[in-house]
């Protein structure tokens, strides 16, 4: 009989590990998470985050969360998973551990990946308002379309490098947007030179006439 | 602050050790100004004959590598004949140096080795005056050392006549901002021709931070604001009328903001506990005998500011919404609908949204120079509102208004002040 109730008494001695594990996870994460919150706004985390323009994108993905109750809640999650992990070592069942393996090995890449996307978010940000200022200032009237049309090839080249790195997608996001891309320029190219020649040849004309308006008419006014 | 080169190459610091000491420099920063340099050079050295030839006087040249023969123009330059200009011959050789300046391309390193050899010679005064001036006389040499020479002053800084419609960056925003901060009404704190004293020169060497904007284009304000708030006597010398040589149609106006006011944003965060507090003078010591002058008219196309305005509006209010609070936006927004003709920019939003500026530049919300380029459509709109409330008036009733909007500057320095510290 005690041969019997041996393997059961195992089971139930690794389910207890699993759930102290998972309790103790609990608490820790909970303490972490205040710990970071506390030395985030210590540190003006809010402020910066206020000054590079991630408040916004954090208010509009979780519009109750600041950034460093965001961080926090990383962290949160990142205690409780890694305590998780322990505690599913504990029950030595192959196929969890195995999963867990490959989850475990995936997130350094995810987080390569995550980074590379949040600079060229930045980049993308950066690079689009000063093109839209730029126009802004030389008098074109589609400067925030050129804008977006900036800082969204950016993006999506950026998009493109992460998930490539990832390897989610491997090939097919940068044949995409290869395609993309070549394929607009190709049909600028064919507008431009055949179809649309004459439209073009008008377009430019009309752009030379109002740069040279520009010129008479701009003004003798000694700004310094 | 020491470059990490040498300022003075072996060639000019044997020229500097033959010439010894001197009592004045004057020094003229140079880049393709062949066609006009000449006769800057000739009213310098004209000058330096009529009132000053008991002294012992340089002319220095500090050139960026020019391709036109600036430089030989400037050593051949000789006033053909004496008797016609009232001059006699100075007891002293008037002694002349061409030399390429050193370091980041830009009037700022072009000065700093005007400096460091008026240091070397140990001048009592020095002088700079822009290389593509019309109307400089020999009076301006007079004007810029004499108050340094006898009068114990340590800067002197330009008044000029102008027409009620030139220099409107200096009228809206850099003098009465300076004024506002620093308690001087200097006048003209960018003019570019400036006397000061070699005490001031060696001042400058020492705390210049040549590495920066302020050595590309920031030095004139850069020079005006150390000397005020650096402690120096201050003072300005009526000129007359500044013409310069036609400039490009095409300069950049962004640029110029961001040279000019970026600059004025910086030395705020260099001088806050000296423009926090200080106390404000009605006038500074003037020199020169002030006389009328006929300027020359200037052509102003309204309705393309007023277009560059709206069109700001249309497309940079998501960037002004990061740095002007709810109350600026929503005026901007309805003036945006306003006809040419009737089109004004009052005084208190216009201070309100400087002020802004600035403090979103201290306070980093976005890169300093998206900040300052953005200020382009609202400087437009505010000058055609100017223009526009002015049209009628002659100079003394713009000098008046002009007042005014120093006095609404002061009136609104405390929100400054107490928005400095924090966000």
């Amino acid at each position: 009989m005690m041969d019997a109730a041996k393997p059961l008494i195992e089971m139930a001695s690794r389910l207890l590990l699993f759930v102290t594990a998972i309790i103790i996870g609990l608490i820790l994460a909970y303490l972490v998470k205040r710990l970071v919150i506390l030395l985030a706004s210590l540190l003006n985390f809010d402020v910066l985050s206020y000054r590079i323009g991630l408040t916004s994108i954090v208010s509009k993905a979780w519009y109750d969360q600041t950034p460093s109750m965001l961080l926090g809640r990383i962290f949160y999650w990142l205690v409780l998973f890694l305590h998780l992990i322990l505690g599913v070592s504990f029950l030595h069942v192959e196929t969890l551990n195995r999963l867990l393996a490959g989850t475990v090995n995936a997130i350094p890449l995810v987080a390569v990946g995550f980074v590379i996307f949040v600079v060229g978010y930045f980049i993308s940000r950066f690079l689009g308002r000063a093109t839209l200022i730029a126009l802004v200032n030389s008098q074109y009237r589609s400067a925030s379309l050129i804008a977006f049309l900036v800082r969204g090839i950016i993006l999506v080249f950026f998009i493109a490098i992460a998930t490539d790195y990832v390897g989610v997608g491997r090939g097919i996001v940068v044949a995409t947007f290869a395609i993309i891309l070549g394929g607009f320029v190709l049909a600028l190219a064919i507008a431009f030179g055949l179809g649309g020649r004459d439209i073009a040849r008008e377009m430019l004309e009309r752009k030379l006439r109002s740069l040279e308006e520009r010129k008479r008419e701009s003004d003798e006014l000694s700004h310094l | 602050m020491s470059p990490k080169f040498n300022l003075i190459g072996r060639k000019l610091k044997r020229q500097i050790e033959s010439i010894g000491n001197a009592d004045i420099v004057i020094g003229v920063p140079s880049f393709n100004n062949s066609d006009t340099i000449h006769h800057v050079i000739n009213a310098i050295n004209t000058g330096i004959m009529k009132y000053f030839r008991d002294y012992n006087a340089v002319i220095i040249n500090s050139d960026g590598g020019s391709s036109d023969g600036t430089p030989n123009v400037v050593m051949d330059a000789a006033v053909d004949d004496l008797e016609t200009v009232l001059v006699e011959h100075p007891i002293y050789t008037i002694h002349r140096i061409s030399t390429n300046y050193r370091g980041i391309p830009g009037k700022g390193s072009a000065f700093r080795t005007i400096f460091k050899i008026a240091d070397l010679l140990s001048a009592k005064a020095v002088a700079v005056v822009d290389s593509d001036l019309r109307s400089i006389t020999p009076e301006w040499i007079e004007l810029l050392l004499t108050p340094i020479l006898k009068k114990d002053q340590d800067f002197v800084a330009p008044l000029y006549k102008r027409h009620k419609y030139d220099g409107t960056i200096t009228n809206s925003i850099v003098y009465p901002l300076t004024r506002t901060l620093y308690g001087v009404p200097v006048r003209q704190p960018i003019g570019g021709d400036f006397g000061f004293s070699g005490r001031l020169a060696s001042h400058y060497l020492k705390v210049g931070e040549f590495d920066t904007d302020i050595a590309r284009f920031g030095i004139d304000i850069w020079m005006t604001t150390t000397a005020i708030a650096d402690g120096f006597r201050v003072c300005q010398s009526f000129l007359g009328a500044k013409i310069h040589a036609p400039k490009d149609p095409g300069a950049d106006l962004a640029s110029m903001l961001v040279q000019v006011v970026g600059s004025l944003f910086y030395l705020m965060e260099k001088y806050p506990d000296v423009w926090a507090d200080a106390e404000q003078r009605d006038e500074i010591m003037q020199y020169g005998f002030r006389f009328e002058v006929g300027v020359e008219p200037v052509n102003v196309n309204l309705e393309r500011l007023v277009t560059s305005f709206h069109h700001g509006v249309e497309e940079l209010l998501p960037v002004w919404k990061k740095i002007l609070n709810y109350d600026c936006i929503d005026l901007l927004k309805r003036m945006a609908g306003v006809s040419v003709s009737d089109f004004r920019f009052p005084d208190e939003l216009w201070v309100r949204i400087i002020y802004e500026f600035a403090l979103g530049y201290h306070h980093r919300v976005m890169h300093p120079e998206h900040l300052v380029r953005s200020l382009t459509p609202l400087y437009l709109g505010r000058t055609a509102g100017f223009i526009n409330e002015t049209q009628e008036s002659d100079s003394e009733e713009v000098e008046e208004r002009l007042e005014e909007l120093c006095r609404e500057f002061l009136n609104q320095k405390d929100y400054l002040k107490s928005r400095w510290r924090s966000r």
